[in-house]
């Protein structure tokens, strides 16, 4: 792994900026961005608010396209993998349609491409049990916790099977308790089948334990400072994290975020 | 958006603008359409500058009972709103009244205003009826919506509710209160406006329009629907001014919100909830009896709820009165039907449909918002010299009395369209379609719920109107009719029938909306 041509196989971002102007005034929320991830990988971003994290997620998934400079991923562009339903993405608040039950939400990228959902049954089903809400197929996202519905969109990320699993802080609302438990949960999940993933998170522990590299960004202009390679065996455990070697890398993540102390 | 494209939206509606008066130009010039229903502009201009001392007299009257009673039902109004929030029970025994209020076609009791007042008294009652709801409904909001924290602040000080009232209530209420006025206004001009119907006074635009009926004369006819909805609009104007002042968050630009909010259902043993049903009733009964023996008139005139009751079921020739009550409601309930469903799917069609053009639908709100301060009764009789004094002139009466404030209703509900959940469609190549289809439409259901709670007494005024004014049939035209024959037993009957009728089909809409959220929502 990360080699030259897994990379070029894998995920580029290069060069990529992205200004917003708002009443007059410009933001640049991103410039000249870079950053690989092979194929198969877990990167995690991680920066200051407003150092343009969600932007980039967003250019990644074809929804947005940059001033400038070129993504891909693998051959193709993001809105071509888009297009092709090559993409799953979780948003910071669940998002969920709260007049659609539990299965009715994660069949909703099935119905937008215009896949038969009775052929998938099993397959949604699978992931329910996957995200640990069996039992709530019937539910309604009103009845449901919130990690519970976090989980909810996890599954209909995953549901379309997509080679790139896009995750914007998606436990951000939770607390730390359960927090660690989704943590282990997705590595899980990400393990079956290894989508390429890219996780915005704001926790330093969280991007150690899930990633394979840590992109650190900066804000104003928004760009990509550094990244860190986190050496750590798969499937990590829960009592990484009181290693010593964890804390070093956390450690040294944190200094390249908040400057030597 | 840049202001840029701002601008060329401006000019591109003002091309519009133009271009319909043209439109409406050459129609009037030509008698294109409905032999002449549409006076050309510039006709219409020139007999309201002609008969201009006339128009003068008639704005003033109407002015002055629609201001009086403007204020008078809005101190009772802010007044009953503070009782409310200090002492909940009196909502709660108050609710009858307070959804009679809401629900009923104001039409409905004119003649017994008519018969119970002299001069311009009428007009100031149904005027002061007709801003209560509005004002009192955004006022108990505001008074209800204060931050749970200050509250506690101030309990922790050792103040009681009357401290929190006067040091944080009254003060939160304030915005909401506004918005309650900026409603309130043109209601109180159609109050003024429809309690002339039937009343001897020689001053008012109802009584101008209603003399103008017979004269053949479309351009006065317009001249006096605009001018009518030219004051409600100065009056909605003035409050939007001091509600934007007040306000300095956005407020969401509907009317009037319902008696009863759709997820209110509190948990309660029935048999309280059945009492509380029972006691609000009969408060609402009492009041009637109690106003009677307040006016204090010939008994010949009035009728009692026991009265009421008696006329249509013991009297001598209760069964003939019975036998003609049941045929004009057999004719106004199916128009009242028709015309709302028309009204709210066209609402629903149109809302949707611009959704998929922003643009257009950017340039289109300002007007559905003007519009729905229109007294738009006041265009009834134009509606009828293009459609005829048969059941098409019900049906558009109702739909244009219902279409704008749905349509206003819904097109916010869709514009609150959750961003992400779109673009989870988008994600996976949907089309705007799409988004329509599994997110937008869906989404606007309650609020195509909450439009139907509100337009449906507007839809029953609506139909009321063009029958009492134009086809001659159903609950209006034997309101009417019962008035000029003096019949005042069948006056106070359908007075009392058409608010029965109102309270029912509101309940049935709350109900439909209650047990559809409960399956969209998972119950
Ligand atoms: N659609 C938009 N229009 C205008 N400005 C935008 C838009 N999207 C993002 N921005 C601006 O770009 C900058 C970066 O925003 P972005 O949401 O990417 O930050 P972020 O790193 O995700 O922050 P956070 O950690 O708070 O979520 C911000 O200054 C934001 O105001
Ligand atoms: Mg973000």
């Amino acid at each position: 792994m990360g080699s030259t041509e897994t990379v070029a196989s894998g995920l580029s971002v290069a060069s990529v900026s992205r200004t917003f102007s708002v009443k007059g005034s410009t933001v640049r929320a991103l410039e000249e961005a870079t950053l690989a991830a092979p194929l198969g990988s877990f990167t995690a971003l991680i920066g200051p608010s407003g150092c343009g994290k969600s932007t980039l997620l967003r250019l990644l998934s074809g929804l947005d396209r940059p001033d400038s400079g070129e993504l891909r991923i693998g051959d193709r562009s993001p809105d071509q993998v888009r297009l092709a339903g090559g993409i799953g993405i979780v948003f910071q608040d669940p998002a969920l349609l709260p007049w659609r039950t539990v299965v009715g939400n994660i069949s909703l990228p099935l119905q937008v491409k215009g896949d038969s959902v009775s052929e998938a049954r099993d397959r949604i089903h699978s992931l329910i049990e996957l995200v640990g809400l069996k039992g709530f197929e019937k539910a309604h996202p009103g009845q449901l916790s919130g990690g519970m519905r976090q989980r909810v969109a996890i599954a209909r990320a995953l549901v379309t099977e997509p080679s790139v699993l896009l995750l914007d802080e998606p436990f951000g609302a939770l607390d730390e308790i359960l927090r660690r438990t989704m943590n282990e949960e997705l590595q899980r999940i990400w393990m079956e089948r290894r989508p390429t993933a890219v996780l915005v998170t704001h926790s330093v522990e969280e991007a150690v334990f899930l990633a394979d590299q840590v992109a650190v960004m900066a804000k104003q202009p928004g760009r990509v400072l550094d990244t860190i390679e986190i050496p750590f065996e798969r499937p990590r455990r829960a009592s990484l994290v009181r290693s010593p070697e964890f804390r070093a890398v956390a450690d040294h993540l944190s200094e390249k975020l908040f400057g030597p102390t | 958006m840049s202001g840029a494209s701002e601008r060329i939206l401006r000019i591109r509606s003002a091309i519009a603008i133009a271009a319909m008066l043209a439109a409406w130009e050459i129609v009037g010039r030509f008698e294109l359409i409905a032999n002449g229903a549409f006076p050309a502009p510039t006709a219409i201009l020139s007999g309201l500058w002609a008969d201009s001392d006339l128009y003068w007299r008639h704005i003033s009257a109407s002015v002055r009972s629609a201001s009086l009673g403007f204020v008078i039902g809005n101190v009772i109004a802010v007044l009953m709103a503070v009782l409310f929030v200090q002492f909940p029970a009196t909502e709660r025994l108050m609710s009858g009244i307070n959804i009679t209020l809401f629900a009923m076609p104001l039409i409905a009791v004119v003649p017994v205003l008519v018969l119970a007042f002299d001069g311009s008294t009428p007009q100031v009652v149904l005027a002061a009826v007709a801003v209560y709801y509005p004002t009192m409904s955004s006022m108990l909001l505001g008074l209800r919506n204060v931050d749970d924290r200050l509250v506690d602040a101030i309990r922790g000080f050792g103040g009681g509710s009357l401290a929190i009232l006067r040091r944080v209530r009254l003060r939160a209420a304030l915005p909401a209160l506004t918005i309650g006025l900026r409603t309130a206004a043109p209601a109180a001009v159609l109050g003024s406006l429809l309690a002339e119907f039937g009343s001897g006074s020689r001053w008012g635009l109802g009584t101008f329009l209603l003399g103008s009926l017979g004269a053949g004369d479309p351009a006065r006819l317009w001249g006096i629907g605009l001018v009518a909805t030219g004051i409600a609009g100065v009056g909605y104007g003035v409050f939007a001014l001091v509600a934007k002042v007040t306000t300095r968050q956005v407020a969401s630009e509907t009317l009037a919100t319902s008696p009863v909010p759709a997820s209110g259902s509190r948990e309660e043993h029935p048999v309280t909830r059945f009492l509380y049903a029972l006691a609000s009733l009969i408060v609402a009964l009492g009041a009637w009896q109690l106003l009677l023996a307040v006016i204090d008139l010939n008994p010949i005139l009035t009728r009692s709820p026991v009265g009421v009751v008696r006329f249509l079921f013991t009297e001598d020739g209760s069964g003939e009165a019975r036998a003609r009550l049941v045929t004009a409601l057999g004719e106004t309930l199916p128009a009242v039907f028709w015309g709302l469903a028309a009204g709210l799917v066209a609402a629903f069609v149109f809302a949707v449909v611009l959704t998929l053009l922003p643009s257009v639908g950017r340039s289109v709100l300002p007007f559905a918002l003007i519009s729905q301060t229109m007294p738009l009764v006041a265009f009834t009789p134009l509606i009828a010299l293009v459609f005829g004094r048969g059941a098409w002139t019900t049906i558009v009466v109702t739909i244009s009395v219902t279409f704008f404030p749905s349509f206003v209703t819904i097109a916010q509900g869709l514009a609150m369209t959750p961003r992400r959940a779109v673009d989870v469609v988008q994600i996976y190549g949907g089309s705007k379609l799409t988004v329509l289809r599994l997110v937008s439409v869906p989404s606007a259901v309650p609020y195509l719920l909450a439009a139907a709670r509100l337009a449906a007494p507007r839809a029953l005024l609506g139909v009321m109107v063009a029958e009492w004014l134009a086809t001659g049939r159903g609950l209006g035209n034997l309101l009417n009719e019962s008035r000029g024959r003096l019949d005042f037993g069948m006056i106070w009957s359908v007075a009392a029938v058409s608010v029965v009728v109102a309270i029912a089909l509101y309940r049935v809409f709350v109900a439909i909306d209650q047990m559809v959220m409960k399956r969209y929502l998972g119950g």
